[in-house]
């Protein structure tokens, strides 16, 4: 039996894709995430909250931050050293995530809001986050610890 | 995602398998809410199976569970492992739901 397994090259420890805004992609968003956490044994945890955390963001701009129909999320992964490195860029409304309310999460099911926890799960998952707006676009650096 | 139904005495245990997000959640609470119609109110959910979980699915249950309380039904959780649990922890939903090891104990329990 041989080992079909690949050597690993550098080309694997990143990847960039490009996400229209259509809540069909998040079908998309899942496939290329598990390959390249397959290329790059990724844990499942790991790799779990990368892709929670990028269908929250991405969640969001198809939700409430699209001017058009016709926006793109950008996404490019990088891997070094067990650090994972992942910047997005999108053309939607200026939207700042470091600027939004931690939720409510303390009480029960009737007082219970939703609002606020994708960005809760970026917080507690990302272990750093930085955000800029520049030439018309949102863009959001993202670094976890694998 | 696929759902699942079994009655179990008169509770109606719902295994839930693959995607629970912003895609498969409205069908997700269109099947939920005709259960409930057809007088299926007192209902465990099985996420044994269910591989992934977003806030848009998390909004989807909290939905299903103040339908069921306008109903003077009950809900019931089981089978909460992994990565599941950890969003429901990180959500605070572990401590809003009654969580059970197995949906036929829960099941026992709620009827």
């Amino acid at each position: 039996m041989g080992n079909n397994r690949q050597i690993q090259t550098s080309e694997d420890k990143t990847s960039s894709f490009s996400l229209r805004a259509d809540l069909a992609e998040l079908k998309v968003l899942a496939e290329n995430i598990e390959k390249f956490g397959e290329l790059n044994e990724i844990p499942g945890k790991a790799l779990f909250e990368v892709n929670l955390v990028l269908d929250e963001l991405f969640t969001n701009l198809v939700s409430y931050g699209c001017f058009s129909d016709s926006h793109n999320f950008d996404i490019m992964l990088l891997i070094e050293d067990g650090v994972m490195f992942i910047e997005i860029k999108d053309d939607g409304k200026p939207f700042n995530p470091l600027e939004t309310p931690e939720p409510e999460i303390q009480c029960d099911c009737d007082e219970r809001k939703i609002g606020g926890l994708g960005i809760h799960f970026m917080r507690k998952m990302m272990d750093d986050i930085e955000y800029s707006w520049n030439n018309g676009k949102n863009r959001l650096k993202l670094t976890k610890n694998i | 995602m696929k759902l699942n139904q079994k009655k179990v005495e008169n509770a109606t245990i719902v295994r839930m398998e693959g995607r629970l997000d912003a895609l498969t959640s409205p069908n997700f609470e269109d099947a939920v809410c005709k259960l409930i119609k057809d007088g299926e109110i007192k209902l465990v959910f099985d996420l044994g199976d269910l591989e992934y979980i977003s806030s848009a699915g998390l909004r989807a249950i909290l939905s299903t569970a103040k339908r069921l309380k306008a109903e003077d039904g009950t809900i019931a959780f089981a089978n909460i492992t992994g990565m599941i649990s950890e969003v429901f922890e990180i959500s605070g939903f572990g401590s809003m739901f009654n969580i059970y090891g197995s949906a036929l104990t829960a099941a026992n329990k709620i009827s």
